[in-house]
């Protein structure tokens, strides 16, 4: 009778007996990179994927299709409550994630020789290193003290684990990432495979530094140095360049190499990306542009910012990163005019044509580096810098939108983090360069100014930024699972 | 025959004394009026006396003599007759005897003839009978209402002594426990019964389930939606898990397991639902939410004959949302785009598909003072009506039944074609069985059981997007059905309207079918191993083949518009076989003082299912629907699983009587289920039972006259239940393809924590029930009380993402169900030409949490557990009305303003958030009271069916939601009463557009609650069986019954939406919501029924 109740599970693999092949390990870092793929689902409401929801926060990119949806409305309004559909998302991907992260640590560890050679598991360990301290990274920035869990989940009565104080928090990001730097020395800069290499390691390190530099920590000089050695690493490697033309980063065949350090993998029929659809016009034009119509409206940019750029700036050129007018879908000799600009970046031409987008999104890039370096040796220079390589850096950007404009003498952080607001717009980069700085973009005077105060174009008039919006609340499931999670 | 009456017939006619006795009591005469005289004076003059007694005396010096013939006719025949002798034979051969029962008491008014004849005699007040026989009378046959019809061969004996055992009628009737039957006198259990003509008086049900619907004690019909072909489901005293299934476990004919939805209620003899453990422990681990047992028709030993049983009815929708016309949609626009300080679109610019503008002569538009266009609405559409149908019914069965006294046969085949009330939805159901059952040798009996049918739906029911039945009520009424130009209208037709597609394109253009075949095949042999002992072995097999379509053409908005139509079909194969072996023993002691009966057995189930889907979209014609997916040029990537699951268990019971009185059960059972962990595999569940027939003692004697019996019911005892999905106890790995560079990798991430101790989930039941009959059983009332408490719930518990998991199953605390069941049947009026009889049964049920460690369960929907109070309440926000206009400070705390709904701040800290929410009621009934009236006059009978349910709310989202988000789609026509300067004291805020910060709050607060209460005129029947006098002269009809039934007739209740008895996510959490569930139809049809 006994043999009559045994289960044979067929269907799954079981953790239990696990890491028994190489094939095993890599599938098990594979997962890491699907928790990815979280900020391309979407709730009940068209256009409501979660990446979207970091693009509304800092408010300088408007949503023309006005939803129904609540938990969206409560990023716009600047309103965001602890029952908010998103928080709570973003909370359960990255610790779904971390978890992950964690047991295939454990798993790893032991595994001999024979089954994988150390080199390649050194670089898989790497990535999953890498995968740990990102996931941190966005919990810390975005709700500030979270518990920092390291190992992996054996029994549920551990639920209830305390906060850890941001310090903490960063002191494990970047040990992790220091970890997964020196398990991938022998590792090549960057991956056409779209996998994490030694370029999006020290980019992220840079980054990670930048911030502790920054607020909430406010740890200064010593860290804007480091930020700017790891991103001087990235820049001194030769393995990146900015491509010469906004067409270029359209290009599919450009994907994964060139500036794109690290981005989402997509795929047309598997893995689609709502990007491109999300960003079509709204109301779909009498003359279609695309095929992938009818789902678009959820992001353009607010008029004053498009407005913002320089007179003659090639992003603001039709189809540079905006478009005003385009070609109808079924006659492309009818010029299209889309009445406000919307955002062009993010155009997949093979989807306009079959409906479905499979187009990579940018997660770390080439761009951002340079004016990393920019703006951590402005800082270190005491707010501007007339170092060639900081202005180099800049210029490299700022010269390939503006090629007339000539290089400048001397540099300051406010150039560089308005050349941020412009260039890495709409790539869920925003909301962070704010947070850690404090500043906003005056899209009306063109000035960076103080965050706390300003009120974006997108956000209700009369309700600017304030201290309590800079940090979400714990979710509200969270919370009643765990009471530790109070936040004074 | 035990009735007696007074009567006073003094040189009355024949005819006057039949109809004094048919007054006084149910006998019926029948006579031919060529042979009988019945204008013959007689004088009878008696008290207190039976119907045997006054015939007797009455016919004295007539040449009739009577029979009994059955249920109380009385037949009259002329008989020659001699003054000094009953009846004139050929043979002057007269016997004589006694009949008493098996207690030896006399047995008076018995029916005594001789088989073959119509030559009779009633037995006297002291069960003693004379009867002259004629010459070629072999076998004597006594008959008595409530006793098993005896039959002695005459042989050379002139006396007989007989003793009659009781039959199964009233409390003598048989009711099936599982692994055998036992009389409902020596029930110790709790178990009720219903019928065949009880199961398929609601000629518009659907299956059992719904059959059964108000006709047990402490069974609750769980309704989901009114979509044709399901949706519902029973609840037996209450909701006996959280997580794990609260679905009874059903068992037709023996096999365990069985479901629901493929029995023809045409072809059910009875059912019968054990409640309490002493009644399921039988079933151990299944039976924690109790057992239906099923007894499916068997041939009848007669000529045979010939079934055909049809109804054709229509059903539409009678109770329709308050939703605004184009008026007052209209209106609440003005108000809105006021509120905002902005300007109605179509009064800027023109919009002339859906408004009529005022024009000067040569055609150019008028404006107003303001320089507004001038325009009124061109629709003005019910989209209520427009999306619902009359809905065609059909529902036909034929059936065959033959046998003789070793072998019979039951075949039958139906055909049921329900179209819904939703346009294009539909429900299609075959079945076939055949029952074979035959003594082959003397030792052996087999019966073998075959069923086989197919089940297709398409039901497009849930509005979690843009689906139908939510759009019938969120449309615009100022957008047509179709322009005149043949486009569809579409809700955002009109500014600021939801992006959706026309629903009744959609349903035209969407299919989402369910389609099973399935058979069951049931082998039962039984051996007569001894006259006591019999064994029994019994095997079956069930298959089902499910199909799962989902399709929808190209072109269709938020559904196919970009991938040009799609279609996915997902396969699955399940099979379920059994095996039980089992000995049964019955035998009596100490001279008939004791009788016991013995149960031993043991059993295994197999369950296997397997499964695959597959799909594509990107269609280059709708052609092919999903008829050839390899025509769509995208594939969807395809899938499979495996799951099986067995189960393996040993059982036992006794029941003993001890001179009738005293009876006393006892059960165990152990259980075996894969899908616990390697240590707790076995659960093992025992009950004891006890009663007492009070009726019975010596004492109780002088009572007897009134309460005819009474008895005293006591059992406990111990049930699981082991629903739970498999492979629980492993922590599993999910894996899926992820993509690098456009080329796909596998991989894999932590899906399940197995928890390695999960064990069963008990439920300890004490039941204390009585039974009581009165003035001869008519009156009866049966009484229970119940304490059901459920411990180690199999729970999928919550716990926090941190862990890497969002939940585990585990198995925690415990609930409490409580509650009070009634049944009551009396037959108010008995007369010859008219009776009235009525049914009601009343049960409570309560549900209490009792332990869960202290935690806050979140159960959906914003309900929560939470240790004292009820399972599964409403946890919100308390809307307390809106911000008023002298308020503006206190408003301000909150950063509202007047207009905005106000909240109440229960922990006054001036913020509202999750410590300001309430628990405020719960979606489960307190009471249930149904309640059937019969009358019957002559041929006509007329039955009425009311179920009034209390004490629940339900939270009305669909509503709630159409009053808040106003500018999106329709409203209720309650919104009109929103906040304005005017109308300060409202509970809806200000109309305005979405643009405003506080736009259409959407927190489930205490405005989504509603009072549930309703009382339904659940079904109305008016039925005419044509008289045996009419159908003599046509005589191969036998019977024929012509009748006209009204299906959910009326429902009184507050509740706005399509219907109070509601629930949503087809969860037990989900009773009470409403989220755009699937009106229920009200259906009228006439039903045919004839035999041969």
């Amino acid at each position: 009778c006994e043999k009559f109740l045994e289960e044979e599970p067929k269907t799954f693999l079981s953790p239990d007996f696990y890491f028994q092949s190489e094939a095993q390990i890599n599938a098990a870092v594979n997962g890491l990179y699907t928790f990815l793929d979280n900020r391309f689902s979407g709730m009940i409401e068209l256009g409501s994927q979660t990446y979207l929801f970091l693009e509304y926060l800092p408010g300088y990119g408007v949503r023309p299709y006005s939803g129904s949806f609540d938990a969206l409305n409560q990023a716009i309004n600047l309103n965001i409550k602890e029952d908010n559909n998103y928080i709570e998302a973003i909370w359960e991907t990255h610790y779904k994630a971390i978890e992950n992260c964690n047991s295939v640590l454990g798993g790893i560890q032991g595994v001999s020789p024979e089954i994988i050679s150390d080199d390649r598991k050194n670089k898989l360990w790497g990535e999953v290193y890498f995968f740990r301290a990102y996931n941190y990274f966005n919990l810390v920035r975005l709700f500030g003290e979270v518990p920092l869990k390291l190992s992996s989940t054996k029994n549920l009565s551990e639920v209830e684990q305390e906060l850890s104080s941001i310090d903490a928090v960063y002191s494990q990001i970047e040990k992790d990432l220091l970890t997964a730097d020196s398990l991938m020395v022998n590792n090549s800069w960057a991956s056409v495979e779209g996998r994490v290499a030694k370029g999006a390691v020290k980019t992220l390190l840079a980054k990670v530094y930048l911030t502790m530099a920054g607020y909430p920590l406010q740890k200064g000089t010593e860290y804007y140095q480091k930020a700017f050695d790891q991103a001087r690493a990235v820049v001194a490697s030769n393995q990146f360049y900015l491509f010469d033309s906004y067409a270029a980063q359209r290009n599919p065949a450009n994907e994964n190499t060139g500036e794109y350090i690290w981005m989402i993998q997509r795929q047309s029929q598997y893995a689609g990306s709502p990007v491109h659809s999300n960003m079509l016009p709204y109301p779909e034009p009498e003359d279609p542009i695309s095929a992938a119509g009818a789902y678009g409206g959820a992001l353009a940019p607010a008029q004053a910012f498009y407005d913002s750029y320089a007179e003659g700036d090639k992003r603001t050129e039709e189809k540079g990163y905006y478009y005003t007018q385009h070609e109808a879908l079924d006659d492309p000799g009818t010029i299209v005019d889309l009445g406000r600009p919307y955002i062009y970046k993010f155009w997949d031409e093979a989807a306009s044509v079959s409906g479905n987008s499979g187009r990579n999104y940018p997660l770390l890039t080439y761009a951002d580096v340079l004016l990393m370096l920019a703006e951590s040796k402005a800082q270190i220079d005491g707010g501007s810098t007339n170092n060639a390589e900081a202005i180099d850096a800049y210029y490299a950007v700022r010269s390939r939108a503006n090629p007339d404009e000539g290089k400048p003498n001397l540099l300051s952080v406010n150039d560089v983090l308005k050349e941020r607001f412009w260039e890495i717009c709409f790539e869920g980069q925003t909301w962070f360069d704010m947070l850690r700085t404090k500043k906003a973009f005056n899209v009306t005077t063109g000035e960076i100014i103080n965050m706390i105060g300003y009120t974006s174009p997108l956000h209700p008039e009369g309700h600017p930024f304030e201290e309590e919006d800079l940090l979400f609340p714990y979710p509200l499931r969270e919370k009643r699972l765990n009471p530790n999670l109070t936040r004074n | 025959q035990t009735t007696k009456m007074d009567i006073k017939a003094e040189n009355s006619t024949l005819r006057e004394l039949f109809i004094q006795i048919e007054e006084q009591s149910q006998y019926r005469f029948f006579y031919n009026n060529d042979d009988v005289d019945v204008n013959q004076k007689v004088s009878v003059i008696v008290e207190n006396k039976t119907i045997g007694d006054i015939l007797n005396q009455a016919f004295t010096d007539l040449p009739y003599a009577f029979t009994e013939v059955n249920n109380n006719l009385i037949l009259i025949e002329k008989v020659n007759k001699n003054a000094s002798s009953p009846t004139v034979v050929q043979q002057q051969n007269t016997v004589t005897g006694k009949v008493t029962d098996s207690s030896g008491q006399p047995l008076p008014g018995v029916t005594v003839i001789v088989k073959g004849t119509t030559v009779g005699t009633v037995t006297n007040g002291d069960g003693n009978f004379s009867l002259t026989l004629p010459g070629d009378a072999e076998i004597l046959q006594f008959s008595f209402v409530g006793m098993k019809t005896e039959e002695i061969v005459i042989g050379d004996k002139t006396n007989f002594n007989v003793t009659m055992e009781t039959d199964a009628i009233g409390i003598e009737e048989v009711v099936a426990i599982g692994y055998g039957t036992i009389t409902k006198r020596d029930l110790t259990a709790s178990v009720s019964s219903i019928e065949s003509e009880e199961i398929v008086e609601r000629t518009a049900a659907f299956n059992v389930m719904e059959s059964m619907a108000g006709k047990v004690a402490g069974v609750r019909n769980v309704s989901f939606s009114g979509k044709p072909g399901g949706g519902s489901s029973i609840r037996i005293r209450g909701m006996g898990s959280i997580n794990a299934d609260s679905e009874p476990i059903y068992v037709m004919d023996g096999v365990v397991g069985v479901d629901p939805q493929i029995i023809n209620p045409e072809n059910v003899e009875s059912i019968d639902v054990l409640k309490d453990a002493a009644a399921t422990a039988m079933y151990g681990a299944q039976g924690s939410n109790g057992v239906v047992i099923i007894t499916t028709k068997t041939g009848k030993n007669d000529e045979g004959s010939v079934t055909y049983n049809g109804k054709v009815g229509v059903g539409f929708l009678n109770r329709k949302v308050d939703v605004l016309d184009a008026e007052g949609f209209m209106e609440i626009q003005k108000r809105a785009y006021a509120y905002s300080g902005k300007v109605m679109p179509h009064l800027q610019n023109p919009m002339e598909n859906l408004f009529y503008y005022s024009k000067d002569a040569s055609g150019n538009f008028l404006r107003d003072d303001n320089g507004y266009l001038i325009a009124s609405p061109k629709y003005d559409t019910d989209w209520q009506d427009a999306i619902t149908q009359n809905a065609i019914t059909n529902n036909h069965a034929l059936s065959f039944s033959s046998g003789n006294e070793k072998t019979s046969v039951y075949a039958s085949i139906g055909f049921q074609d329900y179209q819904g009330l939703v346009k294009y939805t539909y429900s299609e159901r075959f079945t076939g069985t055949v029952n074979v059952q035959s003594d082959i040798k003397e030792w052996l009996n087999v019966q073998a059981v075959v069923t086989a049918g197919s089940h297709e739906r398409n039901d497009m029911e849930g509005g979690f997007g843009q689906g139908p039945v939510r759009n019938m009520l969120e449309m615009p009424p100022i957008v047509p059905v179709k322009y005149e130009d043949g486009t569809w209208g579409r809700k955002n037709d009109y500014s600021l309207g939801e992006t959706a597609e026309n629903p009744i394109l959609l349903l035209r253009e969407q299919k989402k079918i369910w389609d099973e075949n399935f058979s069951v095949f049931n082998l039962i042999t039984t051996l007569k191993l001894s006259e006591n002992l019999n064994f029994t072995a019994k095997g079956d097999m069930q298959t089902t083949n499910a199909r799962n379509i989902n399709y929808a053409s190209a072109g269709l908005l938020d559904v196919s518009e970009t991938n040009n139509g799609y279609a996915d079909i997902y396969n699955q194969i399940r099979r379920r076989w059994s095996n039980e072996d089992y000995f049964t023993y019955s035998n009596s002691f100490f001279s008939d003082l004791l009788k016991s009966q013995f149960v031993l057995g043991a059993s295994w189930y197999y369950y296997r299912s397997e499964s695959a889907s597959a799909g594509s979209e990107d269609y280059f014609d709708d052609y092919f629907e999903y008829y050839n997916l390899g025509a769509g040029t995208t594939y969807h990537q395809p899938s499979s699983g495996m799951n099986q699951n067995t189960i393996n268990s040993f059982y036992f019971r006794m029941n003993h009587s001890f001179n009738d009185k005293y009876l006393l059960g006892f059960t165990f059972r152990a259980d075996g289920a894969s899908n616990f962990g390697d240590n707790n595999k076995y659960g093992y569940f025992p009950s004891a039972s006890a009663a007492w027939r009070i009726s019975e003692e010596n004492f109780f004697e002088p009572a007897k006259r009134v309460v005819n019996n009474m008895k005293l019911r006591v059992s406990y005892g111990a049930v699981g239940n082991a629903s739970i999905p498999n492979y629980r106890t492993i922590s599993s790995y999910s894996n899926n393809t992820a993509v690098f560079n456009k080329t796909l990798q596998p991989y894999v991430v932590l899906g399940n924590l197995g928890n390695e101790d999960l064990k069963w989930e008990t439920s300890k039941q004490l039941n204390v029930g009585m039974d009581l009959g009165f003035y001869n059983n008519r009156i009866e009332l049966l009484m229970d009380y119940y304490y059901k408490s459920t411990q180690d719930l199999l729970f999928s518990k919550q716990v926090p993402y941190l862990t890497g998991y969002s939940n585990t199953w585990t198995n925690l605390g415990e609930i409490v169900n409580t509650g009070f069941e009634l049944t009551l049947s009396s037959r108010n009026v008995v007369q010859r030409n008219f009776t009235w009889s009525t049914d009601f049964i009343f049960s409570t049920n309560k549900l209490i949490v009792e332990d869960i460690n202290g935690e806050t369960i979140d159960t959906g929907n914003n309900t929560i557990a939470r240790e004292g109070e009820e399972w599964a309440s409403y946890f919100v926000f308390n809307r307390l009305g809106t911000w008023g206009l002298d308020e503006v400070k206190e408003a301000a705390v909150y950063g509202k303003k007047p207009g905005d709904i106000k909240y109440e701040d229960v922990d006054g800290d001036g913020v509202i958030n999750d410590n300001d929410r309430k628990i405020m009621g719960n979606g489960l009934p307190k009471g249930d009271v149904n309640m059937v009236n019969t009358f019957r006059y002559k041929g006509l009978s007329l039955m009425v069916d009311l179920n009034y349910r209390y004490g629940a709310k339900n939270m009305g989202i669909s509503v709630t939601m159409l009053e808040n988000r106003q500018i999106y789609g329709n409203s209720v026509a309650s919104v009109l009463d929103a906040w304005r300067p005017e109308n300060q004291n409202s509970m809806i805020a200000a109309v305005r557009l979405p643009s405003d910060v506080y736009f259409g709050e959407n927190e489930k607060d205490s405005r989504m609650l509603y009072d549930a209460d309703f009382l339904r005129i659940r079904n109305i029947a008016l039925t005419y069986n044509l008289g045996s006098q009419i159908l003599n002269k046509v005589n191969f009809v036998k019977k024929l019954a012509i009748g006209i039934n009204v299906e959910n007739a009326h429902v009184f209740s507050s509740y706005p939406g399509f219907d109070p008895e509601i629930g949503a996510f087809s969860t037990d959490t989900g009773q009470g919501i409403d989220f755009y569930s699937y009106p229920r139809p009200t259906t009228v049809s006439a039903n045919l029924k004839v035999t041969f």
